[in-house]
């Protein structure tokens, strides 16, 4: 139960993700064909920023358990299957902590946002904290993503992102 | 003395952490979060939200994703097929034959990507098979795919050039416009290769290559298969050298006309477009947690000291522009060895950066130098992404395909030390278009 809605907290945030990238494209698009018809889409560069902002945040945890997120596997893959565990562990924990601590402050940062009601200079003026939402929004679940992996860990399972095969080339 | 001190700390830090198999953005994040503690008199946490939401939502950023998801639209249609047979005819009479579709597929394909990962990927699971069912020489098959392959960030598009854009305020246009005469030199230095190779190598002819030799008609009827890819090009580049779109919306331009592309070969579905749309996030989620992670970094640096001490120290050291050039080639050749190159871009560009500039180094002319360097690392074992992918298509043992690679390598050495030599094949181009 706990698993099934986890892997789904998971994947919605990824689909949201992938979602917010056609968001991008499809404002930049508005603004060629506004600009070609002499209408000003209003903000359209504001919403594809936002876009943007927002599948980078919200895709994070999904990626994260693709093992797309890049690191150096030289040392790793040399060490033997106890000590890589080991060593694994200490990393996820350091990665745990670090993500929890960055969470809060992204709340903060957020709550504070909120507070003093800044908005965007664009045609449209956004409040500031409905874009914020997103990057808060994935930073915790990239979070809640780490926790997951470490209790798996502490349970003697290997990480999702352990020795995935999946044939997704990343275009970097 | 503090200063050393705590950036030895800082580097010994990186490196157990880096090793650890920690991600390189979490890495770099508690890099940026001791420095910002152990110098800067506020709360670190806050400075890192802070910068962390200010930086990811830029303007010249969105170009990476929707440059991305064009290059995975296409990768789900039969358009490498359709290079292949457009420029085959036309190899047969060079020595080498096939072996240069490889080049010229990856040349004209890299216009398109911004990536060289996928530009071997498209080009080499057509054209691999077809050189192997053929009978040519697999360590030149392999290594020519390779190296060709790492053109894919060079010529314009590039993911590598719109983070260094991006790292350094200088114009992705720019970049892009200067990347197109280094490209076209290793494209050069590649097909000479493959031919003088071929000429010394008769003994390993290819065995089962028959082509009858094609009339200059048949040629340009097979051509016809590459006018997609090639309005695609026009439409894309030029929309952005013609002033009318910045490179965002010439991507966005790009990722309609793969669409449509991909809806006349008949590849468009629900299932490949959702498909692309998720390979697009994943890379760009990947690349932008560094990017954010690398933001951090910078800052931080910066209350350190530490960036405008080592430039001091370097411009103190008396070191010409030239010996600077190449202390910095070899370091990111060795680096590139261990890391891939994104990485290394965000990793030292918070030192390297001002110490660039300290020196009086053009940062556009630098940053077409680092990509170049940067390629290299793409196919220099024990960690290059172009080996891993053709490893990925191909079953080889990954010893086997880089010992291909190595002409390849030296190839590219060579167009950096003319790159050096010869500023102008980098600046002639951006310095004749006004953007």
């Amino acid at each position: 139960m706990i698993r099934k809605s986890l892997n789904a907290l998971y994947t919605a945030s990824g689909a949201l993700a992938a979602v917010a990238v056609f968001v991008i494209a499809a404002f930049t698009l508005a603004q060629i064909v506004g600009r070609m018809l002499n209408i000003i889409v209003p903000s359209a560069g504001d919403f594809a920023t936002f876009g943007l902002s927002a599948s980078s945040f919200l895709g994070l945890a999904y990626v994260l358990r693709k093992g797309e997120h890049i690191r150096v596997q030289l040392v790793l893959d040399r060490l033997g299957t106890a000590a890589r565990r080991y060593v694994e562990f200490v990393s996820l924990i350091l990665a745990t902590l670090f993500v929890g601590y960055l969470a809060y402050y992204a709340i903060k940062l957020l709550y504070q946002t909120y507070i003093f009601g800044e908005y965007t200079l664009g045609l449209v003026p956004i409040p500031k904290w409905m874009p914020m939402t997103f990057m808060t929004v994935g930073i915790v679940v990239l979070f809640i993503a780490l926790l997951d992996e470490l209790i798996a860990m502490i349970r003697g399972r290997n990480p999702s992102y352990f020795d995935v095969k999946d044939d997704h080339i990343s275009q970097a | 003395m503090e200063i050393l001190s705590s950036s030895v700390l800082l580097i010994v830090l990186l490196f157990a952490l880096l090793g650890g198999g920690l991600w390189i953005a979490i890495t770099l994040g508690i890099i940026g979060f001791v420095a910002l503690w152990l110098n800067a008199p506020v709360e670190p946490g806050q400075v890192m939200a802070t910068i962390i939401w200010g930086q990811s939502s830029s303007w010249p950023l969105t170009a990476l994703p929707m440059f991305i998801w064009m290059g995975e639209i296409l990768f789900r249609t039969r358009v490498s097929e359709d290079m292949f047979k457009g420029l085959a005819p036309w190899t047969s009479g060079i020595p080498g034959r096939l072996m240069h579709v490889n080049v010229f597929a990856s040349t004209v394909f890299a216009a398109v990507s911004g990536s060289s990962t996928a530009t071997a990927a498209t080009i080499g699971k057509i054209s691999l098979p077809e050189l192997l069912k053929r009978g040519y020489d697999q360590r030149m098959a392999y290594g020519s795919l390779a190296g060709a392959g790492t053109l894919g960030i060079l010529i314009p598009p590039s993911v590598a050039m719109i983070i260094y854009g991006f790292l350094t305020d200088v114009s992705i246009a720019k970049l892009f416009i200067a990347g197109v005469f280094p490209g076209l030199l290793l494209t050069v230095l590649f097909s000479g290769y493959i031919a003088g190779w071929a000429l010394l190598n008769p003994g390993k002819r290819p065995t089962n290559d028959e082509d009858a030799a094609t009339s200059l008609r048949e040629r340009l009827y097979n051509s016809r298969r590459l006018i997609p890819i090639v309005i695609l090009i026009v439409a894309v580049m030029g929309s952005i050298y013609g002033g009318v779109a910045a490179p965002t919306e010439a991507a966005v331009l790009g990722v309609v006309g793969a669409l449509v592309l991909s809806a006349v070969y008949r590849s468009l579905t629900w299932e490949t477009f959702v498909a692309s749309l998720f390979g697009a996030m994943r890379t760009s989620v990947m690349l932008a947690f560094i990017l954010a992670a690398s933001s951090v970094l910078t800052v931080a640096m910066g209350y350190t000291g530490l960036p405008r001490d080592l430039a001091t120290w370097i411009g103190g050291m008396g070191l010409s522009q030239t010996g600077l050039i190449i202390v910095l080639g070899v370091l990111f050749v060795i680096l590139g060895m261990f890391i891939d190159g994104i990485s290394i871009l965000v990793l030292t560009a918070a030192i390297i950066i001002p110490m660039v500039q300290q020196a009086g180094i053009d940062l556009l002319w630098f940053g077409v130098y680092l990509v170049v360097v940067v390629e290299i690392g793409l196919i220099t074992p024990p960690v290059g992404f172009n080996l891993f992918v053709i490893q990925g298509i191909s079953n080889k043992d990954i010893v086997f395909i880089s010992r291909g690679a190595i002409p390849f390598f030296l190839l590219m050495l060579v167009a950096v030390v003319l790159i050096v030599a010869f500023p102008e094949i980098v600046t002639y181009l951006p310095d004749q278009v006004r953007l």
